[in-house]
């Protein structure tokens, strides 16, 4: 079919400052994580959220921007032109990252009007806890008899570091408050680079049934070969049954199973929301 | 009452004034039925804008407001004014963002910018359809009788590709597909030449600066700020004196150090570097044939910085006991390989 000019036709415009227009952007949103340019693993859940969120009218501009793969922080904060511009850390915990690298990367050159609000790290969420015990509850099946936290002991790993106290500091918490909803449980922080080690996860309980949740965004090579590792399990065995955990086996007469990374759970990307209403709050409350 | 054609449009004042005009002189204004005029002393027409609707008819251009009013114009008129209008209401009502990048990449996409283009003839190519190239993405337009337009994003290898022979893809899946090469592989450095093929999307204004961005992260901010002159590249002393943690032992690389990784990594990328080693005053490394002018990269990415990285962690070794800042070694033809 050839189309040809013509402008004698019908056409009906009703102008009104109510319809949007494309480029009218007012709320942005940018998921600051740390990536990696050797595995993709490590920003694939960060593109998950950012394409969960795309698909929600919550904000006019959802961007992903990494530490160490494209698109980095500055390149990125510079790209968006949303009025009102939040950052938020895919960060399992604060440390580092949240308070030394994305402030340096993301002031704005001298000169250049700014106005960003980076948000808390989602990992300290208290909604995370949340996860953590779904993610501690979903790999087991009806005819497991697990019901609740008080039949297994939960181990939150997380990475934590020898020179940043802060960063412990979210497992911790969590495994607080999942002790204090429910005084059976059994729940443990545990980290690899600072004690306790997640190489005590075992001896650390007496349960039977003992299931280890990684506090951590990307699935990198901590989460997909060195945790289950430590735990002593066979990182090459993976089960690829989204019902159950990604690695299981018996270990000294106990059940050690093994779950996806909270940085993989779907409901992170609310998270993600929760925390820019807060700093919202915050902006307008100060 | 010309103005309750023209004032709810907001129209730029060329276009007003054009149309008044031609409306006056024409004797346009034919018919008028229903509610009498507010009146001088009346504010009701005033405290709230009245919704205008213009219809093109056959015979000329009619104007509903609340059905008080109705114009017609001759066709001359309509045939010669439409695609100030429609075009006007494209960018102005459809498009927005005015002073943004992804507004002036789309205007460019039209060839905006090229000299002694006219509306007449920006239509015409519009309605066959118009194609640039950016990176390794070929993105068409093309408008339809109301002026709008729609947008079509392409490897540029399959420009000549039959539609139906291509996949249509969903926007969302496409930062997953721009992640990934033709054979499942990881791919970090978006600037290199592997983008994969067999695929196309189709999308509106809004869509496609997202898609391109999806496919070259903030290339088009970049862009912009380029062709504006207010693009500041950092050179790499600059990027490796803010850096901490294990990254800060980049403030030991020497100049043959990055320039060895820019020979092996940014051979890759389609990316125009205008980062130098140190200094901003540096001449602008000249556009090589490989490299697509409109992509610019105006720091040191992770990946360089990574490798520069190993290099220097890898001479600090036992073995090694030169130091990074000695110039000495770099010749002047290694130098000129990356740094010209």
């Amino acid at each position: 079919m050839t189309k040809s000019p013509s402008h004698g036709h019908r056409q009906q415009y009703r102008p009104t400052n109510a319809t949007p227009r494309a480029l009218d952007r007012d709320l942005g949103v940018v998921l600051a994580a740390h990536g990696s340019h050797r595995s993709r693993g490590s920003g694939d859940p960060v593109y998950g959220h950012a394409r969960r969120l795309r698909r929600r009218p919550i904000f006019d501009e959802v961007q992903v921007a990494f530490w160490q793969e494209e698109p980095g922080f500055a390149e990125v904060l510079r790209a968006t032109t949303a009025t009102h511009r939040f950052v938020v850390p895919l960060f399992a915990s604060e440390g580092y990252f949240t308070r030394t690298v994305l402030p340096r990367e993301l002031t704005a050159p001298p000169g250049v009007e700014d106005d960003v609000t980076i948000t808390d790290p989602v990992g300290t969420a208290p909604a995370v806890t949340d996860l953590i015990a779904s993610r501690a509850l979903e790999v087991f099946r009806a005819d497991d008899a697990v019901c609740d936290l008080a039949d297994i002991a939960v181990a939150i790993v997380a990475h934590g570091a020898e020179n940043d106290p802060r960063s412990a500091v979210a497992a911790a918490d969590h495994a607080q408050r999942l002790r204090s909803h429910d005084p059976n449980a059994a729940v443990e922080a545990f980290y690899l680079e600072e004690p306790p080690y997640v190489s005590e996860v075992l001896e650390s309980f007496d349960r039977r049934q003992i299931v280890a949740v990684p506090l951590f965004v990307g699935q990198g090579g901590h989460v997909t070969t060195d945790v289950p590792e430590l735990l002593g399990l066979d990182p090459t065995e993976r089960i690829d049954d989204a019902a159950t955990a990604t690695h299981a086996g018996k270990i000294d007469g106990r059940t050690v199973r093994y779950t996806e990374p909270i940085g993989t759970h779907p409901a992170l990307a609310d998270v993600a929301v929760r925390r820019v209403l807060e700093a919202t709050t915050e902006v307008t409350d100060s | 009452m010309t103005d309750a054609l023209v004032e709810p449009l907001e129209a730029p004042d060329g276009v007003r004034a054009a149309f008044r005009t031609t409306l006056e002189d024409a004797g346009v204004v034919e018919h008028r039925y229903g509610q009498a005029d507010p009146g001088p002393g009346s504010d009701a027409a005033h405290d709230e804008p009245a919704v205008v609707s213009v219809v093109a008819t056959d015979s000329g251009v009619r104007v509903d407001d609340d059905d008080t009013h109705r114009y017609a114009t001759p066709d001359a008129v309509v045939d010669h004014h439409a695609p100030l209008v429609t075009d006007w209401f494209y960018w102005e009502r459809t498009v927005g963002g005015h002073g943004t990048p992804e507004r002036a990449f789309l205007r460019w996409l039209e060839g905006v910018d090229v000299a002694d283009q006219t509306i007449a003839k920006r239509y015409d190519d519009l309605w066959k359809g118009l194609c640039r190239t950016w990176g390794q993405l070929t993105v068409c337009v093309e408008r339809d009788r109301t002026g709008n337009r729609r947008y079509e994003l392409r490897h540029v290898e399959d420009a000549a590709v039959e539609p139906d022979a291509l996949r249509q893809i969903d926007p969302f899946d496409l930062p997953e597909l721009a992640r990934t090469d033709e054979d499942g592989d990881y791919r970090p450095l978006r600037g290199s030449e592997t983008l994969q093929r067999g695929w196309r999307l189709r999308l509106d204004a809004g869509g496609v600066v997202r898609a391109v961005d999806d496919v070259y992260p903030a290339s088009i901010a970049t862009w912009y700020r380029d062709r504006t002159d207010r693009l500041e590249p950092v050179s790499f002393r600059e990027t490796a004196a803010r850096q901490t943690g294990h990254l800060r032992s980049l403030a030991d690389a020497s100049r043959t150090d990055v320039a060895a990784v820019v020979r092996d990594r940014c051979s890759d990328c389609l990316k125009r570097r205008v980062w130098e080693f140190e200094g901003s005053d540096s001449d602008r490394v000249s556009a090589e044939s490989t490299r697509d002018d409109r992509l610019v990269c105006p720091e040191a990415c992770a990946l360089v910085r990574s490798d520069v990285r190993c290099r220097v962690v890898d001479d600090d070794g036992p073995d090694h006991d030169h130091g990074h800042d000695d110039e000495s070694e770099t010749s002047d033809s290694d130098r000129s390989d990356a740094f010209s």
